[in-house]
């Protein structure tokens, strides 16, 4: 399996990153560089955000592997500050009047060296944007035996960030987060694999949105204020199924059950079906489905006789659920020169997010519904 | 955990964990095979290339590192034309996949099929690639699981000592 | 003590599972090494992808480590 079919945990937990990890063994010495472009775009005049990522891989002796990865997000639009009820006595959502522009820049790097089964990791990056910024450090290792058929992986991360919300330019929040995975993939035989995998993360420090509100009624407004600490628990299984006779074509199911102390428990399904066409052409339809409840201390507006500390109307702690479909083309030329694969890729993913789309829910909360779509395309050269 | 509860949790543990059967040692005699060379058609046996160092390669066209080793593996070949001789042993179920790889990165060298992993089972294959060097009395005198660019030193060194002796 | 249970069941299902697969030799592994079987083929749009749905959504975690291929070299 090539070096750059490798997924690093640590950095995924954390924005819009993510580097490669090396499989357990000795080396594939190749150099690898990818770019990515990506559009993603809200409904209704909301969000949207242009992404550009290169990333580039080389191999350092036999043991070594080294990683970069940057990241330039440039986002733009509107987002809901707050909910209110109109004259009716409904619930409506108030987004920001003015329009909002931002840059995002991340850069990470991570090294890996290899032993004989045994592949250990170690990464960090930093990202920032006007108010905010995140640096990370993350650590790993993965392990085959059996034959190489089972390989059992464990990493960690640490992060912090720091807030300076642009109209409180004199208040500085802080915010640490760790993460741990514990995980194993095992060949179930010639044809079919699965990967199950467990993450436990902990946030502690300020975990609020600066820029939303409350609506408390016939009273006024109130900051955002969660929380200062939250415990997350994601339970993901994967699993891989070919078909001989559909040119060989394979099955994706993965399944992640997600809690947290907040109060949400959430549900994902994806599935996608990897057909290959000829010629090195590979077309993926792909659906998801995820669902969550509200956390515990979630109101689209409080009553006015509340008298609390910890509150929020954030559309992203209500209950919903997000229907979502897309398709991935691919195409590979394999070469013999300097270059020896050069792989062009493109997607197209649409998501309906919706109050009445979730498992037991209704559609009391619809005024938070919107859709979003994101189109990418990618080249990755090997050499 | 109560004694029964151990015993079948080792007992599952073992069972479910394979081990690696029996894999050809250094200073063994390298084991005799019959399989068909794809250019001749006809079935080849180690002692047809008895007195030379031989080189066996046991390769598929999926396996990354095996697209590293074969130009090397044919400058190899062209360099030492005398006493010596690579044997590829293809592993892939499809022959088709085979001849697109030969397309891409032809050599001058033996290539065998052994699909059903027969002779990769005798010969105690644990990854891919893996090769073995056998000298011109017929013992195996090295092994090299996986390829790596820079191996391919090590690798004629090893053969260069090896065509000296005797 | 019901909960120890809990974990005995999960732990012997587990090795259950893991002794009922078919041991795949080194050389039969041609078609886990496909790009189409391997978990993740463009890690960039995986990261793309979760980075954007846990920024609209609550979960998040799960995804990461290396594993299946062709378990070469």
């Amino acid at each position: 399996m090539s070096l750059i079919n490798k997924l690093t945990l640590a950095a995924l937990a954390l924005p819009g990153l993510l580097v490669e990890e090396a499989q357990a063994g000795r080396v594939e010495e190749l150099y690898h560089t990818d770019f990515q472009y990506a559009h993603y775009e809200e409904s209704n005049d909301r969000m949207s955000v242009d992404v550009f990522e290169i990333t580039a891989v080389a191999p350092i002796g036999k043991n070594i592997t080294a990683s970069v990865d940057l990241v330039r997000d440039t986002m733009s639009g509107a987002s809901p500050i707050l909910n209110t009820k109109n004259a009716q006595g409904k619930v409506e959502q108030f987004i920001s009047g003015a329009s909002i522009y931002e840059q995002r820049d991340s850069m990470g790097v991570s090294l890996s060296y290899a032993f004989d089964d045994i592949d250990i990791n170690i990464g960090g990056g930093v990202s920032g944007e006007h108010d905010y910024l995140s640096r990370y450090l993350s650590t790993g290792a993965s392990w085959a035996f059996n034959d190489k058929l089972t390989t059992l992986n464990i990493s960690g991360s640490v992060a912090f960030d720091e807030i300076t919300p642009s109209d409180q330019p004199d208040v500085k929040r802080s915010k640490t987060s760790q993460q741990y995975l514990l995980g194993i993939t095992q060949i179930l035989n010639k044809n079919s694999l699965l990967q199950s995998n467990i993450t436990f993360a902990y946030h502690k420090g300020y975990l609020s949105d600066p820029y939303k509100l409350v609506y408390v009624e016939n009273i006024g407004t109130l900051a955002d204020s969660r929380p200062t600490h939250k415990f997350q628990w994601a339970w993901l299984t994967r699993y891989v199924q070919s078909f001989k006779t559909l040119n060989k074509a394979a099955l994706h199911a993965d399944y992640r059950l997600y809690i947290d102390d907040w109060g949400i428990n959430a549900h994902t399904l994806e599935l996608s079906w990897h057909q290959p066409i000829k010629d090195d052409w590979l077309i993926i339809p792909r659906f998801r489905y995820y669902t969550q409840n509200s956390a515990n201390f979630y109101q689209a507006v409080f009553d006015s006789s509340y008298t609390g500390n910890i509150h929020s109307s954030d559309y992203r702690l209500t209950g919903f659920g997000t229907l979502g479909v897309g398709i991935k083309l691919t195409k590979s030329f394999h070469l013999t020169g300097f270059i020896s694969e050069i792989k062009l890729q493109t997607a197209f993913d649409y998501n309906d997010r919706k109050a009445s789309y979730q498992i037991g829910g209704d559609s009391s909360g619809s005024f938070d519904d919107f859709s979003f779509y994101m189109l990418t395309a990618s080249i990755n050269m090997r050499f | 955990m109560n004694l029964f509860s151990q015993k079948i949790i080792s007992t599952l543990l073992l069972s479910s964990l394979s081990f690696s059967s029996f894999a050809l040692d250094i200073g063994k005699v390298a084991p005799e095979f019959s399989i068909k060379n794809i250019a001749t058609q006809k079935l080849a046996n180690l002692k047809h290339y008895q007195g030379k160092v031989i080189y066996v390669d046991f390769w598929a066209s999926w396996c990354p590192p095996c697209r590293t080793s074969f130009p090397l593996l044919e400058k190899l070949a062209q360099d030492h034309k005398q006493n010596f001789q690579i044997i590829a042993i293809n592993m892939d179920e499809e022959i088709e996949a085979m001849e697109a790889f030969l397309k891409k990165y032809p050599v001058s060298f033996d290539i065998l099929r052994d699909p059903e992993g027969i002779w990769a089972d005798t010969y105690g294959v644990e990854s891919m690639p893996t090769s073995f060097i056998i000298d011109k009395k017929g013992i195996v005198r090295s092994i090299h699981s996986g390829f790596a660019k820079d191996d391919i030193h090590d690798i004629e060194k090893e053969i260069k000592h090896l065509l000296e002796e005797q | 003590m019901k909960t120890y249970s809990y974990y005995k069941i999960i732990i012997i299902g587990i090795f259950l599972f893991l002794s009922a697969c078919t041991p795949v030799k080194p050389w039969q592994r041609g078609n886990l090494a496909s790009p189409q079987m391997a978990l993740e083929t463009d890690f960039q749009e995986a990261g793309l992808r979760q980075h954007t749905f846990s920024s609209k959504e609550s979960a998040t975690g799960g995804y990461g480590g290396a594993g299946g291929g062709c378990g070469c070299n």
